[in-house]
């Protein structure tokens, strides 16, 4: 198990501030926040590369706080890849294993599956500087796979790859952690991949820990605004709490035409008082529905109009624009869904309850 | 006329010049000269001193060199803006000063107990070769380090994330991917050290068949106006050095 405990990191003008986190042994935990939250220099102060102002870091119940890189039995892939250009990519993949003195046969035994299996093995005997960008991460990888130390940290180990080969690596990548045991923590923006990978999943925004747990509870119940931002919440309204009423939580939103209710059982809206916190609710565009603007009572929420259209393949994503205020507000709908609709067009819209989020502001 | 016309033009009119002085040599050098200069005991003499003591200065610098300039590439420390500024100093010095500068320091106690105890510099090839070391040290210092910058730190860092120690993540990452402007730097210490004059007669003085170097000789043939044997040795100084630069340049273009 690997355990931060309140660790301050400072580079230059930016901190990573009273940073903890508890990442189970064994499974993947899936770091996601803003660009320059701070994920790459934590990562970096796991592996040793960076000096932590203060706070412990454990692994194995072993304090490797101020440990050397090299004694950590950290596996770390940069983001950067810095594959060594004076070396072969059959070179570079073992670099790792000759330093810990495994002879070549050995190494020549774990490397071939690998290549393979990562589909780089008519690439081991070229220079690095004659790979192309994807071909690179995969070398990069495997030099990082290889190694087969328990602890693995990936940074955004898939950008430069075409969605395919990604999504074939996510599953190999996913059976090759079980299968090994490695307790993996991994730093990607793509939350498809984050959420097929990760076990649990940790939200960061400017170096502090937004939330943490289980993959399915931070991604379906986000706490906060910052945490639904960074999980591509494109939608939120100011609201008041005003009541309960049928496993329901309504709430007043005052630049919205309606009244909307939040399910009860959402995580924030437990226990009392809740008129004296400031809420926001959060709306996904793929959560928001249209249907005919006079069908009020079969579920419409309110009456927006279409300010633009910009389709996308097979959905459309519109820009939507309040009939009573100035909030506009983007949907994500089906070709089918838009039904021939043109921009000036008035709609209804409706949102299931079970779909908006109750974010408290603090 | 554009800029990069103007620019190739200047860059033509830099070679010219230096292109008109070897060629004036011309006027004064036969293939006579030539050949006494060679079957003469006290030129052969002379090259051997100058490659020998270039050639060694190479290596000792380098010794000293490499680690520092790794240092001042890689690491924060006290005093690293003072040692920095110092490189510079046989820069900002005319290397007779810097001869100067070693004389004085063997006529203090500790340096008199150096010629005693430990080695005579004074009027001896050792002389030459501290002349030329300390001629070339800074220079060599300063080259290294740009060699060193050329590598990015992330190199370091990923190797000993690999498992390597620092040292070893330097034998095999670091000097490895710096080794084509080691080698220039190399090239260029030993072609300074190989025309090092100043600091070279100001300690070792010009004893013929002992401490004379090919620009040494250069000095004496010309004070005693033979001026045939002057732009003999001149030549040739100029030949040995042009035909290393231009074979190490071919050698780290490949």
């Amino acid at each position: 198990m690997l355990n931060i405990e309140n660790i301050n990191i400072v580079a230059g003008k930016f901190r990573v501030q009273n940073f903890s986190l508890r990442l189970q042994e064994g499974l993947c935990h899936v770091l996601v926040g803003t660009t320059g939250s701070g994920k790459t220099l934590l990562l970096e102060t796991i592996a040793g590369l960076r000096r932590q102002e203060s706070g412990i870091i454990t692994f194995a119940d072993r304090n490797i706080s101020h440990l050397e890189p090299e004694l950590r039995n950290v596996s770390y892939l940069p983001q950067d890849l810095c594959l060594f250009p004076n070396m072969l990519v059959r070179e570079n993949i073992c670099y790792g294993l000759r330093m810990k003195g495994i002879g070549a046969a050995e190494a020549a035994r774990r490397l071939q599956p690998l290549a393979v299996s990562l589909d780089i093995a008519h690439l081991l005997d070229r220079h690095v500087d004659h790979l192309s960008g994807g071909e690179k991460q995969r070398t990069a990888l495997a030099r990082t796979l290889i190694s087969d130390n328990p602890m693995v940290l990936l940074d955004a180990p898939f950008s430069s790859l075409n969605l395919g080969l990604k999504r074939k690596l996510w599953h190999l990548l996913k059976k090759m952690q079980r299968e090994q045991g490695w307790t993996l923590l991994l730093v990607t923006h793509d939350l498809e991949e984050a959420l097929l990978l990760g076990d649990d999943l940790s939200l960061i925004a400017n170096g502090m820990l937004v939330d943490s747990g289980p993959k399915n509870q931070v991604y379906c119940y986000p706490k906060t605004v910052s945490a639904a931002c960074i999980l591509g919440t494109e939608n939120f309204l100011p609201g008041e709490f005003v009541g309960r009423s049928d496993g329901l939580c309504n709430f007043h939103c005052p630049d919205f035409p309606a009244n909307l209710s939040v399910s009860a059982s959402y995580p924030t809206l437990a226990g009392d008082n809740l008129d004296k916190l400031r809420f926001k609710l959060g709306i996904k565009a793929a959560d928001i529905k249209l249907c005919r603007p006079d069908s009020a009572g079969a579920g419409a929420v309110g009456c927006c109009s279409i300010e633009a259209i910009h389709e996308k393949g097979r959905t459309a994503t519109l820009v939507l624009r309040s009939k009573t205020s100035n909030l506009t507000m983007l949907a994500e709908v089906s070709l089918k869904e838009l039904a021939g609709h043109v921009p000036g067009d008035e709609v209804g819209i409706s949102i299931s309850p079970e779909a908006i989020m109750a974010l408290v502001e603090k | 006329m554009t800029f990069r016309r103007a620019s190739i033009a200047v860059a033509l009119l830099t070679f010219f010049i230096y292109a008109a002085l070897i060629a004036s040599l011309t006027t004064f050098l036969s293939f006579d000269t030539v050949q006494s200069l060679f079957s003469s005991p006290r030129t052969l003499h002379a090259i051997k001193t100058s490659v020998f003591a270039a050639t060694l200065v190479v290596f000792i610098a380098g010794l000293i060199a490499l680690p520092a300039g790794f240092a001042l590439s890689r690491h924060n420390f006290a005093g690293k803006r003072i040692i920095d500024t110092m490189l510079e100093l046989p820069l900002f010095v005319s290397p007779a000063a810097l001869g100067a500068m070693i004389l004085i320091f063997f006529s203090t106690s500790a340096g008199v107990w150096v010629q005693e105890n430990l080695q005579q510099f004074v009027f001896t090839i050792y002389g030459i070769i501290l002349a030329q070391l300390v001629a070339v040290l800074g220079v060599a210092v300063r080259l290294c380090k740009a060699a060193f910058d050329e590598v990015p730190p992330r190199y370091d860092d990923i190797a000993r994330s690999l498992g390597a120690s620092s040292f070893t993540a330097f034998l095999t990452v670091v000097l490895p991917n710096a080794r084509r402007g080691l080698f220039a730097a190399a090239i260029l210490t030993w072609a300074k050290a190989m025309g090092e004059f100043g600091a070279t007669i100001t300690v070792a003085g010009t004893i013929a068949m002992r401490t004379e170097t090919l620009p040494v000789s250069i000095y004496m043939r010309l004070a005693s106006a033979d001026i045939e044997g002057a732009v003999g040795a001149i030549a040739l100084l100029i030949g040995v050095s042009l035909l290393v630069l231009y074979f190490s340049r071919f050698i780290t273009s490949r």
